[in-house]
């Protein structure tokens, strides 16, 4: 009898898994979003092993050089090669978004876990943090924490890290307050179970659908807003080839050579809908219950 | 039924934005009729006092001083017919005769005095040496400087020197500008623009141009369209790279006067590595000037290593050496001061620490490009440059508090008319942050201040030229290209080489 049981249970988790592997694919979104950013990392990693230019290596003979065969994206003022700087600046953006995500989730989800599960004093001191962060614009706040620190890619990074953790963390506070009465954590409470096991065994994997969506929506934000600190002189420091210090070196020279500017500006419009699309699908796939939602908000 | 509420609304709501925006075009086409006026696009603010923001209101010729300068950057008559220096402290200006203000008011001794007085209490004055301005009879001012002091003619046509009327000012505060220029001060917008009309009363050449619009455009790009588009008639100092194409552009003509200005890099003197003579002439050696004016600077500027240009006076020394670049010579100096390629080549090192240096400069006047082409360049002779790229203002508190290897401005070099501006740069009490002293310099640039046969100090001049280039401070790249463009009906336009007046009057406007 236990064994039947065992094969039930196997039978279903298999259903399931196979079921969100089924609509993982089959999702417009997630199809399209994840190619983009498969595609994406695939120029990241192999790129720069592929291109044979230096992307800092000036040719100043060879300045503003139109497309061509030799230089598919053309050549920036100081003659380098804008899709190796392309490139390149694939793997600077991608590294800073996912680097800036990792540390908002890891700070988000914590702080998310112990103010909803502890709650009390701990709970509202949290989130009124949250609240005062949530009540700064985000990119002024980053403007700001980059302009302290100095330009330099690394305290964009830190300015980036510091500011987006609050959506995290009203998330995660959401969801746990949702669960932390539910039987299976009360059965595990009576249980003796030590908090942080509960914490981390019962209510984590509750929680973590809704962290993948926003941390998707949130590396394409992040990829933007790092372009647009960079623009501004904040963030990468010549010569490093950053897409937004490509848009801030090119605008001079939109109207006579404008492809140094278009190449950039598209890659990062791509990036930005790859992960937003993305995030998009993932939320119908993992998030039903807001697909549900949606869908009935609107008959 | 809700949609259609909602539709109902858009419809109306597009009606109204249709009208609306159809007004203001119309307004717009209406308001633009005004053909006569000359408009001006520049990047600088103006204001009210001659101490702030003030310098367009002498550009435009709305205020004089009593000294102006010429067409070859030299002292000339103003306001002041003549001047003499009658002891070694004292000079004695003698007026213009019947001069009179925007006002009515005549221009008298005494109004000198008070316009003068508020001036030399100024903090732009602070660092020039006049103790009392006094009126001797009507048509006469004598000035005391403390020391002997030759520039004092060149300061005092300074913008911050112009003459007032009483009139302009009402509890101390300048309501209105009043002077005595060919052109009145009709009205202005702080940060946005100021409008003149002439002065037919003027008592020297007459414009012909009736009014004149000043506009405040910051953006490089915005001021060459609303040129190009006829929406100006004069657009200044413009980027170096869109020389050739406005060259191309039919209905504009480009000028591209050489002014006392470069652009140089500013050593950090009391620091390692260039705390080492020989380090910064490797440097002054690494750089080729040629090619960084005839590609990033779009072949625009000049390669320069004086301060001053021979071009535009003979205060420069004209026997600098004409070019420097040998990064042979370079990497043999580099060699010699200790720093050395390691086995694998790349970058330079001494004692374990890399050749690694950072050099701060601000986002304007293609700085950071050409930034980045040093950074090419040296990165031949294996110095590893880092680039960081501020706003000015922040630009000179990183180099006040002394927190950089290098910097690199851009200066002007006879703003003032009186080449005591070496002073500024390269004596110890100067205002470049390079740290650097030199004795023989400093008695030199001391004894050219006081002397007052212009040989005499032509000759210190020259010497002091020579030593900084030995001693190399900083390293002068190239010397300064103004680039204005006007339109093509623009006629009789010629560019001041300190910038210090536009010469409206001497324009005339064909009609297009």
């Amino acid at each position: 009898m236990w064994r039947s049981l065992d094969a039930v249970r196997e039978w279903l988790s298999e259903r399931t898994r196979s079921q969100f592997a089924w609509s993982l694919r089959t999702t417009p979104g997630v199809r399209f979003g994840g190619t983009v950013v498969c595609l994406l990392a695939v120029v990241a990693v192999f790129g720069p092993l592929v291109s044979p230019y230096d992307p800092t290596a000036q040719v100043l003979e060879a300045r503003f050089e139109g497309p061509s065969l030799a230089h598919p994206l053309g050549t920036d003022a100081l003659g380098r090669d804008v899709a190796t700087r392309i490139v390149h600046g694939a793997r600077v953006s991608l590294a800073l978004a996912v680097a800036a995500t990792a540390v908002r989730v890891v700070i988000g989800t914590t702080i998310g876990l112990l103010a909803g599960y502890v709650g009390g004093l701990v709970d509202t001191a949290l989130m009124r943090l949250v609240d005062i962060q949530l009540a700064f614009p985000g990119l002024v706040l980053a403007l700001v924490i980059a302009g302290v620190l100095g330009p330099s890619l690394r305290n964009v990074m830190i300015a980036l890290s510091v500011v987006g953790w609050a959506s995290y963390a009203r998330v995660v506070r959401g969801n746990v307050l949702e669960v932390k009465d539910r039987p299976f954590v009360e059965a595990a409470r009576l249980y003796g179970t030590p908090q942080r096991r509960i914490a981390r065994r019962h209510l984590l994997p509750n929680v973590v659908n809704p962290v993948v969506v926003l941390a998707t929506m949130n590396l394409g934000t992040i990829v933007l807003t790092a372009a647009g600190l960079s623009f501004l002189g904040l963030g990468a420091q010549p010569p490093t080839p950053e897409w937004g210090t490509m848009i801030a070196g090119g605008r001079d020279y939109l109207r006579s050579a404008p492809w140094i500017v278009t190449a950039p500006g598209i890659a990062i419009m791509a990036t930005v809908i790859g992960f937003n699309v993305l995030g998009d699908g993932l939320r119908d796939v993992l998030d039903p219950d807001h697909l549900g939602e949606r869908e009935r908000g609107r008959s | 039924m809700p949609e259609e509420i909602d539709f109902t609304m858009d419809r109306r709501t597009a009606l109204k934005t249709t009208l609306g925006a159809g007004t203001l075009a119309l307004a717009g086409c209406l308001a633009d009729s005004d053909e006569d006026e000359f408009r001006i696009g520049s990047p600088w603010d103006v204001g009210r006092d001659p101490l702030e923001d003030g310098s367009p209101l002498r550009r435009l010729g709305i205020t004089e001083a009593l000294v102006s300068v010429d067409y070859d950057a030299e002292p000339t008559p103003g306001l002041a017919t003549d001047w003499e220096r009658v002891e070694d402290t004292r000079w004695e200006f003698s007026l213009r005769e019947n001069v009179v203000f925007h006002d009515g008011e005549e221009l008298t001794a005494d109004i000198v005095v008070n316009s003068l007085d508020r001036t030399v209490g100024s903090e732009a004055f602070a660092g020039v040496p006049i103790t009392a301005v006094e009126a001797v009879d009507d048509s006469m001012v004598a000035v005391e400087t403390e020391s002997a002091f030759a520039p004092l003619p060149a300061h005092l046509s300074r913008n911050d020197a112009v003459i007032l009327s009483p009139g302009s000012f009402e509890d101390s505060e300048i309501v209105e500008p009043i002077s005595t220029g060919p052109f009145v001060f009709e009205s202005m917008q702080p940060g946005t623009e100021l409008r003149a009309v002439r002065n037919d009363d003027y008592y020297g050449e007459v414009p012909t141009i009736e009014s004149v619009q000043y506009e405040v455009v910051e953006d490089d790009q915005t001021r060459r369209m609303s040129l190009e588009n006829g929406e100006l008639e004069m657009a200044r100092i413009l980027p170096q790279e869109t020389v050739s194409e406005l060259e191309e552009t039919d209905g504009v003509d480009v000028y591209t006067p050489e002014i006392p200005r470069i652009r140089f890099l500013t050593f950090d003197t009391t620091i390692e590595p260039f705390d080492d003579e020989q380090v910064r002439q490797a440097v002054n050696y690494a750089v080729d000037r040629e090619q960084l004016t005839e590609s990033v600077l779009e072949g625009v500027d000049t390669p320069a290593v004086g301060p001053i240009s021979p071009e535009i006076t003979d205060w420069a020394d004209p026997d600098l050496e004409e070019t420097l670049y040998d990064p042979d010579r370079a990497r043999q100096l580099l060699e010699d001061a200790g720093w050395t390629n390691g086995a694998d080549g790349g970058v330079r090192s001494r004692d374990g620490e890399e050749f690694e240096i950072e050099v701060v400069t601000f986002d304007d006047r293609s700085l950071p490009l050409l930034a980045e082409a040093l950074q090419g360049q040296l990165a031949d002779v294996d110095i590893n440059l880092e680039i960081t790229v501020v706003e000015y203002g922040t630009m000179l508190d990183k180099v006040s508090q002394g927190s950089f290897d290098a910097y690199l401005t851009s200066w002007g070099t006879l703003w003032y008319p009186d080449p005591d501006r070496l002073a500024d740069m390269f004596h110890s009490d100067g205002d470049l942050h390079h740290g650097y002293e030199n004795e023989e310099v400093d008695a030199l640039l001391e004894e050219a201040r006081e002397v007052e046969d212009r040989e005499q100090r032509r000759e210190r001049y020259h010497e002091v030229q020579s030593i900084v280039l030995e001693d190399a401070p900083i390293a002068v790249l190239t010397s300064y290209t103004n680039v204005v463009a006007t339109a093509v009906e623009v006629n009789g336009y010629e560019p001041h080489p300190t910038e210090s007046r536009y010469g409206l009057e001497s324009i005339t406007v064909e009609e297009p």
